[in-house]
């Protein structure tokens, strides 16, 4: 009888120390912590960032093409003129009242310095092509000589200019035609914003 | 009666003239909108993709086409970790949007089993950051143009990568160890009891 106790109370033992070992884990695992609760809703936005828009040279409305004129091989056009105010109102280089081809116009909520691109000049037609940004206040613009490309090649530029939010600068552009004649050919223009 | 009719004429054309200014389509030039400023500090192991997801919308009036691509910035003095380009696939690569719409791009990083620890594609973590351009090499860029149009704008958006240390094949067991540490302890302390109860019981008999 007393080795069937000893037994029993052995057996209970292991019974109680495992059931303490749930009890303990399913516990542990389970409380629920309830913390004083003294919280408010923040709320936060960014603003979009949005392309550098190409507009027309007095409206707000996005061009499409840019066109130089025919001239002689080997010759510098200066006169380009975008499809928004065509070839009467075509870009004017003058010591006091210069006119650029385009306005970029930076519709993104911050400051974006401009990168330019252009694809290259299809038929061998452009010797090359240059370019000049300035903000649209500036209007003694006779030379136009910041390198866009020295061969009328492919070519993407950093001008390390900024354009402000909401802010406009003036673009002009010169073409040197090559020495072939008789060619059309065609381009891209690209106008990339970074965040500065 | 004249002077009536004259006054009718006069707010006729005044009438005609606010209408007409009314009808006049106001062209307020917008283009793309894109959901962030740069793919910085992105974090992978060599051998391993990295995708990233995101988002341009249409804002202008005039449906516009466009494309992605990468750019790199040489630099004087760039080592091999700047150029990235290659890594880099941005799907679906072309697309048109038109405004109010918003389209979805996956920007894919594959990591080179080669590829060492360390910063890639910029200079520096700091570079996906506004006044740290000059720590930018590798870019992905987006541009469009109306349709038919060959003028386009487009954004640069700095990309850069963290390669990490390959992880330890033993990580998953360490991590189940540490998640589950409270239960392996008292698992132990169990088979422990058991053992020393079995034991005592032993020795009773």
């Amino acid at each position: 009888m007393q080795k069937l106790n000893r037994k029993l109370l052995g057996k209970l033992n292991i019974a109680i120390a495992l059931v303490l070992a749930v009890l303990m884990t399913g516990g542990l695992g389970g409380i629920t912590y309830v913390l004083a609760g003294n919280t408010s809703t923040q709320s936060a936005s960014t603003a979009q960032a949005t392309t550098i828009t190409v507009v027309g040279k007095v409206a707000d409305t996005a061009i499409t093409t840019i066109t130089f004129p025919e001239g002689a091989p080997s010759a510098v056009i200066s006169v380009p003129y975008n499809d928004v105010d065509l070839v009467a109102d075509a870009q004017v280089l003058h010591a006091t009242t210069s006119e650029p081809v385009v306005r970029l116009k930076n519709t993104s909520a911050g400051t974006l310095k401009v990168w330019l691109g252009i694809t290259t000049w299809a038929n061998g037609v452009a010797a090359s092509e240059d370019f000049e940004l300035v903000p649209v206040t500036t209007t003694t613009i006779t030379v136009v000589d910041d390198v866009l490309s020295t061969n009328g090649n492919a070519a993407t530029v950093d001008t390390t200019k900024t354009i402000a939010a909401a802010a406009y600068n003036a673009l002009y552009l010169e073409l040197v035609l090559s020495s072939l004649a008789g060619k059309t050919g065609t381009s891209t223009l690209t106008v990339l914003g970074e965040t500065p | 009666m004249t002077k009536n009719l004259k006054m009718y004429c006069k707010n006729i054309v005044l009438f005609a003239l606010l209408l007409g200014l009314l009808l006049i389509p106001i062209s307020t030039a917008l283009a793309t909108s894109v959901d962030r400023t740069s793919v910085c500090n992105l974090e992978g192991f060599p051998g391993k993709t990295i995708e990233q997801e995101i988002t341009l919308e249409g804002t202008s009036p005039e449906e516009r086409s466009g494309f992605w691509y990468t750019h790199y910035k040489e630099v004087e003095g760039n080592d091999g970790k700047m150029d990235i380009t290659g890594w880099i696939t941005i799907e679906p690569k072309d697309y048109t949007i038109k405004q109010g719409e918003i389209k979805s791009f996956t920007v894919k990083v594959k990591i080179p089993k080669d590829a060492g620890q360390g910063l890639w594609g910029a200079t520096s973590e700091e570079a996906g950051k506004e006044g740290h351009s000059g720590e930018r090499r590798t870019y992905i860029v987006f541009k469009d143009a109306i349709t038919g149009g060959n003028v386009y704008s487009g954004l640069l958006l700095p990309i850069s990568v963290k390669v990490l240390k390959s992880p330890n094949p033993l990580a998953p067991v360490i991590n189940f160890v540490k998640q589950n540490i409270i239960i392996i302890l008292l698992s132990i302390i169990i088979i422990v009891m058991a053992v020393f109860f079995l034991k005592r019981r032993k020795r009773v008999n």
